[in-house]
């Protein structure tokens, strides 16, 4: 029932909203939000992926990159939490 | 006993699936196909068609029935793709991105005998039409014996092997229509270009439900080579990809060469890629420079394309270094030529309409008599047909072509050949919505829609991506109280955009 924003850190709402629809407006975003839904196409991935790297000093493998991992902001966030080796 | 039937058969393929026969024969322990199951041989895939070809009798269809096929790039379209050829029945190869309209509209065009879907495929209705999924094809066909060859269907080379649906000036794709000829002579005429070799792996990502895409399972046939399917359908995972099958050769179009130099730029491991193609939409110098920084050794084919003839010009590897902006030059055995209002030929270095004309032009789209007289005209002196491309550039002195692009609402997005009237015409389709005006690369916005009506913009956001596909859904959506009009009635797309460029915003 809680939002679980407080669960990332406001650089990492940054370096997702470019990649989505203006129309979100400026409302916290949700950690279910279907971020393709939302505008994020695979370039944007690809970018956002590049983005996380640099920003959290994290480096995904071949294997820690799933597909499934920018469905919400919330798996993108696990994703990295489990790279910074960040216990649940 | 081998030999004296090879001497029978014809050294040249006359049918598409002769492709795949005679890679079964010549090269039947190579792979063919490799994807996460594993490696399928030449030999395997002909075998397997071919029980899937008795399935496809067994099913009750026949020569000239249409065979649908919604399907990812797999394993199991490859199969199904070479068995309904060898019953002689017509493929049409749809994307899975489609929405459930937009299949519709292709299934209500086509009218065909069976459609065989991804499993599972949960907003499939197939509302009357015999569908499948692919599973269940799969597994009845493994009880069906080969059939032997005086089984396969005898088919003319001018008995139509595939529709492809692509997107025009109408309200609705249509399918244009390739015979057997006419594939055959351009996949050999692309082959003598692009040099695949037996020794190559070519991985591809671009659908086949796109000439660009099915094609490379001819051009992987003619040269014995292996074709690599994608296992995910996150572009995030498409180098990782690209290494672990080995690849040596990558078709892209822009899109995808920009997410393969990003992902090669954070990881520079060294690929086995040793050249590109690209067609499309231009790969800009900048484009061009990324990918051979992040490829180094890898060289690049620019080229030119139109489903309704499937190739128009090839460049040599990496011509655009010496001549920038080439896409080439006419396929061995046809013509490019350039044309002024009149359609008389232009000089060198002057813009005009790209006109073709050779044995790879396509018979025209199905069912759609006016659109295709538009676009297939008679060339009156020597009456051949020439295919209208409606693209505009020029031949420079060394006959090598440029592109400077079109004048009609035919556009590129992602890669994606797509239309702004039909877009208006599934805008238009949203209960609430009066008038609809779109207009693609609007300098700082993309792809815009601007329209009039009681829906908010909100809400007509929200239905968009439930009837177009993400290629056609536009980047921002603008509500008026009316659209402007021209001094004829019609949509002042012009004065939209205009309005933007000098207020910065869009408003009345």
């Amino acid at each position: 029932m809680a939002n679980q924003n407080t669960q990332w850190d406001p650089a990492f709402e940054q370096l997702l909203r470019p990649y989505l629809d203006e129309s979100l407006g400026s409302a916290p975003l949700s950690s279910d939000l279907d971020l393709r839904a939302a505008g994020l196409d695979s370039l944007g991935a690809v970018e956002l992926l590049v983005g996380v790297e640099e920003t959290y000093g994290v480096h995904f493998s071949d294997d820690d990159l799933t597909f499934d991992m920018f469905t919400t902001p919330a798996t993108l966030w696990s994703a990295v939490a489990a790279v910074r080796g960040d216990t649940a | 006993m081998e030999q004296t039937i090879d001497i029978i058969r014809p050294v040249r393929p006359v049918l598409i699936q002769q492709i795949a026969e005679s890679a079964a024969r010549a090269h039947p322990d190579a792979v063919a196909v490799r994807d996460r199951h594993g490696d399928l041989t030449h030999a395997a895939v002909w075998t397997m068609s071919g029980r899937l070809s008795s399935w496809l009798r067994g099913r009750g269809v026949g020569p000239g029935d249409r065979v649908l096929l919604r399907l990812r790039n797999s394993r199991e379209f490859v199969l199904l793709f070479q068995a309904a050829l060898r019953v002689g029945a017509v493929v049409v190869p749809t994307s899975p991105d489609l929405r459930i309209a937009q299949v519709s509209h292709i299934i209500r065009d086509c009218a065909p005998a069976l459609c065989v879907v991804e499993d599972g495929d949960a907003d499939w209705s197939a509302d009357g039409w015999t569908t499948v999924d692919v599973a269940t094809a799969m597994a009845q066909s493994q009880a069906e014996p080969e059939p032997d060859d005086v089984g396969e269907e005898p088919a003319s080379p001018h008995d139509v092997a595939f529709l492809i649906y692509t997107s025009g000036s109408t309200a609705a794709p249509k399918g244009v229509v390739c015979p057997h000829e006419q594939v055959v002579f351009a996949a050999g005429a692309i082959a003598e270009r692009l040099g695949y070799r037996e020794t190559d792996v070519v991985y591809c990502r671009l659908p086949f439900s796109f000439d660009y895409g099915l094609y490379q399972i001819l051009l992987a046939g003619l040269a014995g080579a292996a074709l690599a399917l994608p296992e995910s359908s996150s572009d995030v995972q498409v180098l990782k990809e690209v290494r672990a099958a080995g690849a040596t050769i990558v078709p892209v179009v822009p899109t995808l060469a920009t997410v393969l130099a990003v992902l090669a730029t954070r990881d520079r491991r060294p690929t086995a890629v040793r050249r590109f193609t690209n067609t499309g939409a231009e790969l800009t110098a900048e484009h061009s420079r990324r990918l051979r920084e992040t490829f180094p050794g890898a060289e690049i084919i620019s080229m030119y394309g139109m489903t309704e003839c499937k190739r128009i010009t090839i460049s040599g590897p990496d011509d655009d270094l010496i001549r920038p902006g080439t896409v080439g030059r006419a396929l061995t055995g046809t013509e490019v030529i350039v044309i002024d209002e009149l359609g008389a030929p232009v000089a060198a270095a002057t813009i005009g309409e790209v006109v073709v004309r050779g044995p790879h032009v396509m018979a025209g789209y199905w069912n759609a008599p006016e659109e295709t007289a538009k676009r297939y005209r008679r060339d009156p002196a020597t009456g051949a047909t020439e295919l209208h491309t409606g693209d505009f550039g020029w031949l420079d002195d060394a006959g090598d072509l440029h592109l400077v692009g079109r004048r009609d609402d035919i556009f590129k997005r992602r890669g994606v050949r797509v239309s702004t009237s039909e877009i208006e015409a599934a805008v238009l389709a949203v209960d609430g919505v009066r008038e609809a005006a779109v207009v693609p690369d609007v300098p700082g916005l993309g792809l815009v829609l601007w329209y009039s009506g009681t829906i908010t913009a909100d809400a007509l956001r929200a239905e968009l991506p439930g009837i177009l596909d993400a290629a056609r859904v536009p980047d921002r959506i603008l509500c008026r109280p009316e659209l402007p009009r021209t001094a004829h009635g019609k949509l002042d797309r012009r004065g939209l955009v205009e309005n933007i460029a000098l207020t910065g915003r869009d408003d009345g």
